[in-house]
């Protein structure tokens, strides 16, 4: 009987010293600032990549897809010759052709995106590709330097068509400055865009980035 | 050893005596002297084992380890993860437990102690694995079922559950980022956990060289009931290591589950003495005859 209300008396205490041990251990997780966040389906662009005023005005010039079913468009493409569609800053002239690499699209519609225009390829960079059936929309932020001059900026650029057998139908191109740090002024302001297609109405698969 | 000798040694007089007294019973009952013989050395032996494997609800209380595996498992309420397949991040489990038994076999189980929780999710490239390591504090309450003239006692256990995370490490992979390891902290889950266990488990009380042993296998589910995500991940605040367009903030509820398989090893203390004071009435009983 002894035992018995020893225990009883002893086992609160017990209790409470193991609450008040699991609170101090509490204390034992570390610091940090490191997360991983999980990827999920996309099925438009982000506003965090086009502002829905930026989509907007982009949708007046050319088709935005929407979807989580794109076509597979992994390849090299030729935008020739190369036509301006809208420019926001009313600016018109002539442009230099170039080429698309899509590649590496794997199940959850990420892509390796790189494209060259006249001599300048620029980095392969992640690219995001949007759509359903045969229509899609790739979309990619690109950061570019100018060491000679100075400047840095960057742009968002975003693709839209119709994957065929031969290439992208009804193409449109659209680059959209999102900042820049230029001291002349040399570069367009941001939030400006153009937007551009294939005068041929399609661009054609090619096999090499370079001319 | 020697008690066990006398022991069967009694058993097997008290069935000679019985076998006596079942030949002096009338010609025309039905039970030949063979059966007879069977059935009283059996119950002899059932007799001796019953000294062997003593009865569990004769102790009051018992402490021991539990050891065990948790599969952890994780559960996104959220629809944007359906397409996210779980699988389970094996934990170990390893914790100490008091039992307070009442005589109508049910128990009160405190118990404290690791668990190692988390849970593996995939989804084409992308994998992502987490395991925390987590101070785990119960209070189980346990109803055991009697078997008679056997050792064995199924049971049945819930537990409200309390986990304390104190580490632990997440393992993310996925196409463009390659491996992604660190260690787990306060930005990757939340500190503290509450859940409810419900399992089931048989009990064997065993005699080893005189030293009376509880051994207990049990299985169950653990169900969390806290959210997980934190403040940071569901805001994006931190350092976002897989910064890509189709990484979103943490959306709904991340709940802890965990499928356990223990083992557990205790011992009785506290013999219940209601046992004793039958036993008394019993002698007297026999003396006054």
């Amino acid at each position: 009987m002894v035992k018995h209300s020893q225990t009883t008396r002893c086992l609160p205490w017990l209790l409470s010293c193991i609450a008040f041990a699991a609170v101090l251990m509490a204390g034992c997780m570390k610091e940090g600032e490191d997360i991983i966040l999980l990827p999920v389906q996309n099925d438009r662009i982000p506003t965090s990549v086009l502002s829905p005023a930026e989509q907007d005005s982009l949708s007046q010039y050319m088709e935005i897809n929407e979807g989580c079913t794109p076509p597979n468009i992994v390849g090299i493409y030729e935008v020739s010759p190369v036509e301006l569609i809208h420019s926001s800053e009313g600016d018109y002239g002539n442009f230099y052709d170039f080429r698309l690499h899509v590649k590496s699209q794997n199940g959850r519609n990420l892509s390796v995106y790189s494209e060259t225009q006249n001599t300048v390829t620029s980095e392969s960079g992640e690219a995001y590709v949007i759509g359903s059936d045969d229509r899609f929309t790739l979309y990619t932020i690109e950061k570019s330097v100018n060491t000679t001059e100075g400047w840095s900026w960057e742009t968002t650029t975003i693709v839209s068509g119709r994957k065929t057998a031969e290439g992208i139908a009804d193409i449109r191109y659209a680059i959209v400055m999102r900042n820049k740090q230029d001291d002349d002024g040399h570069l367009v302001a941001p939030d400006s865009f153009r937007v551009f297609t294939d005068g041929d109405g399609i661009a054609s698969v090619t096999t090499e980035m370079s001319r | 050893m020697k008690k066990r000798v006398l022991t069967l040694l009694a058993a097997t007089l008290l069935g000679t005596t019985a076998l006596h007294a079942q030949v002096q019973q009338p010609a025309n009952d039905t039970i030949s002297p063979t059966d007879t013989l069977q059935t009283v050395q059996t119950d002899s032996l059932h007799a001796a084992i019953d000294d062997t494997v003593y009865r569990l609800k004769d102790y009051k209380f018992a402490a021991g380890l539990k050891f065990g595996f948790n599969g952890g498992l994780v559960r996104l309420t959220d629809e944007s993860y359906d397409m996210y397949k779980r699988g389970l991040a094996p934990g170990a489990i390893i914790r100490g437990y008091f039992q307070w038994r009442t005589a109508f076999g049910l128990s009160l189980v405190p118990e404290v102690g690791y668990v190692g929780r988390g849970g593996l999710l995939t989804w084409e490239d992308v994998s992502c694995k987490q395991l925390v390591h987590c101070l785990d504090v119960r209070l189980a309450v346990r109803y055991n079922f009697d078997i008679k003239d056997k050792g064995l006692s199924p049971y049945v256990v819930v537990a409200p559950v309390w986990n304390v995370a104190l580490g632990g490490k997440v393992d993310y992979s996925d196409d463009l980022s390659g491996d992604i390891n660190f260690k787990m902290t306060d930005k990757n889950i939340r500190t503290h956990d509450f859940g409810l266990f419900a399992g089931a488990g048989i009990e064997f009380p065993v005699t080893i060289k005189e030293t009376k042993l509880n051994i207990s296998a049990e299985a169950g589910y653990c169900w969390g009931f806290m959210n997980s995500f934190t403040d940071t991940e569901q805001n994006a605040t931190g350092n976002v290591l897989n910064q890509y367009y189709d990484s979103r903030p943490a959306a709904g509820k991340r709940l802890a589950r965990g499928l356990e398989i223990s083992i557990s090893i205790g011992m009785p203390f506290g013999k219940r003495e209601k046992q004793n004071t039958i036993k008394e009435e019993t002698k007297c009983e026999e003396e006054q005859k």
